[in-house]
């Protein structure tokens, strides 16, 4: 029907703590897991994103209009994703690179994981463990013996309470 | 006083994804590093299946090139890596990395694709600059030890997931492989 009159058609996504958010269709299917919905004909109503929350949500949004706003070239548009990525912090790129995977964007995907390992490469081992939840799970002797392995590797690294 | 809480992702990401983001890693120093977080992450980062992956990843990227050759100084016996990108060479030593020779083991990592070869008295070292990990063996057998090495190489062989050295003496050459650790010479 939207088509016919010319207008752009509009999603309506909903994020799992209930907000709304509209976006033109055309900037939604590079999810590709939106893509299927619509092309199913399940995308009438409010599509319900049960693993996003709305400030990721939003912040996936204005990814998708910006990105889709680029003609096709390809200098442009890693430029624009590496302008969009430069300010977000670690916790940020967490929920968006879980987003980026449920939605199916893989070229939102690629570019967020590879500047969460951009932010890992100066950091230390007890930085990752906190970021990612790890327990260690070496024995005092085992970690010694893993770390005297590479000891080289813990030149240059950012300082931390725990190296 | 106040207790600054630290920010935490909505949820910790699962281990597939990890994996992921670790493949995307330019840096193989991190990677080693990375070892020490916890068992998981060892068994992931040593895998061979793994290395292959970010082998082929690092292939791809514009700053990797899969050839180093070197030359090597025989007054000081020291020698340098050389980049070899686009058919030219590019004398931009990295010999900062020579240094740590000496302390690391004999353990040869199929890493990343920064590999380079020296060939000192019939003797011949493979260092990988990424891993500093050095590989020694000894110089082909058929290669008489008067005999002049004039040129050698060192190149990956994607098919057999193996380094291969090559050395140029006359009109002979031999390729070492390095997952056999034998030699094969070649006549002309």
């Amino acid at each position: 029907m939207a088509a016919e009159t010319g207008t752009p058609t509009t999603l309506t996504l909903k994020s799992n703590d209930d907000e709304l958010f509209s976006v033109a269709e055309s900037a939604a299917i590079l999810s590709v897991t939106i893509r299927n919905m619509v092309e199913d004909g399940c995308a009438g109503g409010v599509i319900p994103l049960d693993n996003v929350d709305g400030k990721t949500l939003a912040s996936v949004i204005t990814y998708m209009n910006g990105i889709s706003a680029i003609p096709a070239d390809e200098e442009k548009k890693k430029s624009y994703r590496d302008k969009f990525l430069s300010d977000k912090d670690f916790e940020t790129l967490a929920d968006m690179v879980l987003a980026a995977n449920y939605l199916n964007m893989s070229c939102l995907m690629d570019a967020v994981s590879a500047k969460i390992a951009q932010v890992m490469e100066k950091k230390s081992v007890g930085w990752v463990r906190r970021k990612f939840g790890i327990e260690n799970d070496y024995t005092p002797e085992e970690e010694a013996a893993v770390k005297e392995e590479h000891k080289w590797t813990f030149e240059g690294v950012e300082t931390d309470d725990d190296n | 006083m106040a207790i600054e809480l630290e920010k935490t992702p909505s949820s910790y990401l699962p281990f597939d994804i990890v994996e992921i983001i670790l493949l995307k890693s330019s840096s193989v120093k991190s990677l080693l590093r990375f070892e020490k977080v916890c068992k998981s992450w060892n068994t992931t980062i040593c895998d061979p299946a793994f290395i292959r992956k970010h082998l082929k990843k690092s292939e791809n990227s514009p700053n990797n090139n899969n050839l180093f050759l070197s030359t090597y100084k025989n007054s000081t016996q020291r020698f340098s890596l050389f980049k070899f990108e686009d058919s030219r060479i590019h004398a931009k030593r990295i010999e900062e990395n020579i240094h740590y020779l000496r302390h690391y083991t004999m353990r040869m990592q199929r890493r990343a694709t920064l590999v380079g070869i020296s060939v000192l008295h019939h003797k011949a070292r493979v260092v990988n600059p990424s891993t500093q990990n050095v590989m020694y063996f000894e110089g082909p057998p058929t290669f008489r030890v008067c005999e002049l090495v004039n040129d050698h190489g060192i190149c990956f062989d994607a098919i057999t997931d193996d380094f291969k050295v090559v050395l140029f003496s006359g009109m002979k050459y031999a390729i070492y492989s390095c997952n056999n650790r034998s030699w094969t010479r070649k006549p002309t």
